[in-house]
């Protein structure tokens, strides 16, 4: 599909829990650019049911700016017309839906379990239990009442059973099933899908068992030892059983379905692609931050590794619901006094309306307060063995996405809410997805990949500039580090920066400079405590944007020093 | 610049709506998942106590240990079994049965529930049996009359009644006659305003406390219809053992209602009020509380909602949290809020007069 010469214009929708975002690619001087884009909430609700309805706004926005009609009252118009109406594909990526909650049984012991369903966890699934019925004997006394049980404690939306293609153990799988089909149907009239991975004889005593009851998908083999290329079947079969989900729980989806010239993937799924493609083409180690209305995601990707952290039922929006118990600590980052039972009145606001925006400077202070809040949930959760909870970098590249993170009214704003929620340390470079466009491009990509990879490359990165942020912690009003700029024309900035502040020093996206930072002798700016480093860095809207507060960030107990201190950072980057 | 529309707004901008009708013409589906026996048909007239239908919601399968209990290997218990599969069993009742030497140490194996043998004895010597499930009834809770009646699908009724639809909700349907229990519609519920005459009943005000929640619920109070709550009593109600069913009209904190839910609510007290939180599979969704009247034949159906000039939006953000306004203007270019956000905005003329510009999205309709 990369290959077709005729597409011109290309609309893509990412159908969120709080808004639906449009954009509007076409050819300028034959290269893919990003043109356009349109957002409004997303109209799921159950008083409009319908999130073609948010569609058609967002699209609306899009034909007020460029002039031309894309909507017609059959939906999008496709293809292209020679008058310039319409557009050449449509595609969709969604968010308005929680993952698929999997119950993985499994013919293997639990490790091997774990190692072959290691590439499922994302936005579509997520495995939340492994059975292994390794040891099992099917004459265990006992067994049926313990998948029973396992049925019941779970309340999964799909079953995934794994079995050795040349380990099959049939009476095992047999009396699984024979449980299965003694469970009541759903109410809701659905039928529950069972996904089997294994041999062929096995999946026909299923098949045959099963008939009826529900939706039985075989697929390729996977166990432990297996390359991806299996894993992949089986994270592709969860993603369709997933988009299928979608279009017969969220209202108007199928409509917006019929649209469609191209799959619908999850924007979380989408997120990965590009996070990964970033670091590959920029050859570097890309932390990509992303909080939605229910959904918060932290990806890790360098050329040859990718390690995501999807948390679902988080988020600013929705997902805020799971924020209550940190309401004292999201107190810490408001400007106001605010009691921590009245931040759980607003948190629970925006969780039955999370389509709401900020309309006062308090409630977007609130808004990036609870980002933050999800950001550090969704590291603080991780296994200590995983790795850091922050980036600690030296060059690489730092990327906020989401409204909350990447829609900032201002730049500066923008910097400061990512710096704030992924705490970042070292030197890196500092962008955001402005236009909301990673997710529709994760998803071009997989049809069209050159066509994503040009509208990436030119248009995908907000960059802010370069952050400095040393690691530690100094005294107040010390001199936390002194970062000299020498541009390529030879002309130099060199500035202390006391410990507490933030400070930018202009460096303009066109621009290329060499950076030098000497830290105070406790802090770390990547090449040890006290040690200077140097490095080529580009600019970006804002520059360079020391931040020199110190990590874990230093935020003064009293109210009123604090609330100084917001003041002091916002004006220190522009307001 | 800055330009009025002065058109019809509708299809321009898809707004969420919150119903609050004072009286009109409405009708509600009234589902069961598992719909076994619908009792009424299209045209019966109904009233609150009626019984539409009855579901049996199935139960989980039990296992038992055939071969544990008897003490024989797997594999024989199929020879040992009483009962066969599909037939039925009694709780207590032998399924099994292994006889000894001359009759002597005789093991059985009773079914533990009342139901139907299903599977087994498997290779582990179980056997699966359905336990017979509970019988649920469909109730009306509404004055009216059957428009609509399917085995497959439930009923839809018409009533003549008000309707306030609330964000969030707590508890089982219920229904009982109304009583307003606040002066104005920033009113907390006082506590020794709830007594014995509140049995039963379904209380409304403008916010409610822990102390007054309590008492409702000590007092056998069915339903509550509050403006406000906080969100840690919500949660704490939640936890509850006792606590009535609840809607919240307007949202977490200490607001109050929004004065024409309000008013609708005094203007029909006394009547009897269906308290739905959106909860059960019956009238999942929108938590609201219908107050219906006597079904009366031709009363007028509510006019669709539609973003006007001169529509009613309630407002849901800042410092008017709650309050009802019209909209006189809709700007046709995105406007900088104070929090310097550029969105498309609505401008919003207030009870006094006075007028306020809010952001599209933080608006949502009523009537």
């Amino acid at each position: 599909m990369g290959s077709r010469s005729d597409i011109g214009s290309i609309l893509m929708a990412d159908i969120g829990s709080a808004g639906t975002k449009l954009g509007l690619i076409d050819l300028v001087d034959g290269r893919y650019r990003f043109v356009a884009s349109g957002r409004a909430p997303t109209t799921s609700q159950a008083s409009l049911g319908d999130v073609s309805l948010g569609i058609r706004e967002a699209c609306r926005q899009i034909e007020a700016v460029t002039g031309r009609q894309i909507l017609d009252d059959g939906g999008v118009m496709c293809p292209e017309s020679p008058d310039g109406t319409g557009i050449d594909l449509f595609g969709v990526t969604a968010s308005c839906q929680s993952a698929l909650r999997v119950l993985a049984f499994g013919m293997m012991d639990v490790a091997s379990l774990q190692t072959a369903l290691a590439r499922v966890n994302d936005a579509t699934a997520q495995i939340i239990g492994t059975v292994s019925l390794q040891k099992a004997s099917p004459k265990d006394e006992g067994l049926l009442g313990r998948i029973l049980d396992d049925l019941g404690r779970y309340q999964p939306d799909v079953l995934l059973l794994v079995d050795g293609a040349d380990n099959e153990n049939r009476t095992l799988i047999s009396e699984l099933a024979h449980v299965l089909s003694a469970l009541p149907a759903p109410s809701d009239g659905r039928r529950m899908p069972v996904v089997y991975s294994g041999g062929s004889a096995s999946a026909a005593v299923l098949s045959e068992l099963l008939r009826g009851k529900y939706d039985f998908h075989p697929t390729e083999s996977i166990r432990g030892d297996d390359t991806a290329e299996e894993q992949r079947a089986l994270e592709r079969k969860l993603a369709s059983l997933w988009v299928d989900r979608v279009a017969t729980s969220v209202p108007g989806f199928s409509l917006v379905q019929s649209w469609v010239q191209m799959p619908t993937l999850s924007a979380a799924q989408a997120q990965m692609y590009v996070t990964r493609f970033l670091a590959r083409n920029y050859e570097c180690t890309v932390w990509c931050v992303d909080v939605g209305a229910a959904t918060t995601s932290v990806l890790v990707a360098t050329r040859d590794s990718f390690a995501p952290v999807v948390r679902e039922g988080l988020g600013v929006g929705q997902g805020a619901v799971s924020l209550l118990p940190m309401a004292e600590s999201i107190e810490r980052w408001l400007p106001v006094h605010v009691t921590a039972p009245a931040i759980r009145d607003l948190m629970m606001n925006k969780r039955v309306r999370p389509w709401l925006l900020p309309q006062s400077s308090a409630d977007l202070y609130f808004e990036t307060a609870l980002a933050r809040a999800a950001v550090q949930s969704a590291l603080g959760n991780q296994p200590e063995e995983t790795g850091t909870i922050r980036p600690v970098l030296l060059g690489g590249l730092v990327v906020g996405s989401g409204a909350t993170l990447a829609q900032s009214p201002t730049d500066g704003m923008a910097a400061l809410a990512v710096l704030d929620a992924l705490e970042p340390a070292g030197i890196a470079s500092l962008a955001v997805d402005r236009h909301s466009i990673f997710p529709q491009m994760g998803a071009l990509g997989v049809s069209f990949p050159a066509v994503a990879t040009q509208v990436l490359v030119a248009d995908g990165l907000y960059r802010l500039g370069t952050y400095v942020a040393p690691e530690g912690v100094a005294g107040q009003g010390d001199r936390a580090v002194t970062v000299a700029v020498e541009r390529s024309g030879g002309i130099a900035v060199e500035v202390d920066v006391p410990f507490g502040a933030v400070h930018v020093i202009p460096l303009s996206g066109r621009e290329e400079a060499q950076l030098r930072v000497s830290p105070h002798k406790r802090l770390d700016v990547g090449g040890g405590p006290g040690q200077a480093v140097s490095l080529k860095i580009r600019g970006g809207s804002l520059g360079v944007v020391v931040d020199a507060r110190g990590r874990p960030i230093q935020v003064p107990s009293q109210p009123r020093d604090r609330w100084a201190k917001f003041t002091q950072w916002r004006d220190a980057v522009g307001g | 610049m800055v330009v009025t529309v002065e058109r019809s707004l509708t299809g321009q901008i898809s707004l969420p709506s919150a119903r609050i009708i004072r009286r009109a013409a409405l009708q509600r589906a009234r589902r069961l998942p598992w719909i076994r026996e619908l009792t009424v048909r299209s045209g019966d007239k109904v009233s609150p106590d009626d019984i539409l239908g009855w579901q049996q919601v199935p139960a989980r399968p039990v296992a038992v240990q055939v071969g544990l209990q008897l003490r024989c290997e797997p594999h024989e218990a199929p020879a040992y079994m009483i009962k066969q599969i599909g037939e039925r069993v009694r709780a207590n009742e032998p399924i099994a049965e292994k006889k000894g030497l001359l009759g002597l140490a005789r093991k059985v194996c009773c079914s533990p529930v009342d139901g139907v043998v299903t599977y087994g004895p498997g290779a582990s010597g179980e056997v699966l049996i359905a336990p017979d499930g509970r019988r649920k009834n469909l109730v009306s809770h509404l004055h009216g009359r059957v428009v609509t009646a399917s085995e497959k699908e439930g009923c839809v009724i018409e009533t003549t009644g008000g309707c306030v639809q609330g964000v969030a909700g707590l508890g089982v349907e219920v229904h009982g006659p109304l009583r307003v229990l606040a002066e104005t519609r920033k009113d907390e519920i006082s506590p020794t305003a709830i007594g014995p005459d509140c049995a039963g009943a379904v209380i409304a005000g403008g916010h409610i406390g822990r102390e007054a929640l309590t008492r409702a619920a000590s007092q056998g109070v069915l339903g509550i219809v509050v403006g406000s709550i906080t969100a840690d009593l919500y949660w704490e109600a939640a936890r509850m053992a006792d606590c009535p069913t609840m809607v919240i009209i307007d949202g977490f904190g200490r607001m109050g209602m929004a004065e024409p839910a309000f008013q609708a609510l005094v203007a029909l007290k006394g009547e009897v009020a269906a308290v739905f939180p959106g909860t059960e599979a019956g009238h999942a969704g929108v938590p609201e509380v219908i107050v219906t009247v006597p079904w009366e034949r031709g009363a007028d159906h509510a006019e669709e909602l539609g973003l006007e000039l001169g529509a009613a939006v309630r407002i849901l953000s800042g410092p008017y949290f709650g309050v009802i306004g019209i909209v006189v203007r809709a700007h046709s270019e995105s406007i900088r809020l104070e929090s310097g956000l550029v969105v498309p905005t609505l401008e919003v003329e207030l009870s006094d007069g006075s007028r306020v510009t809010l952001p599209a999205a933080n608006v949502e309709l009523v009537g």
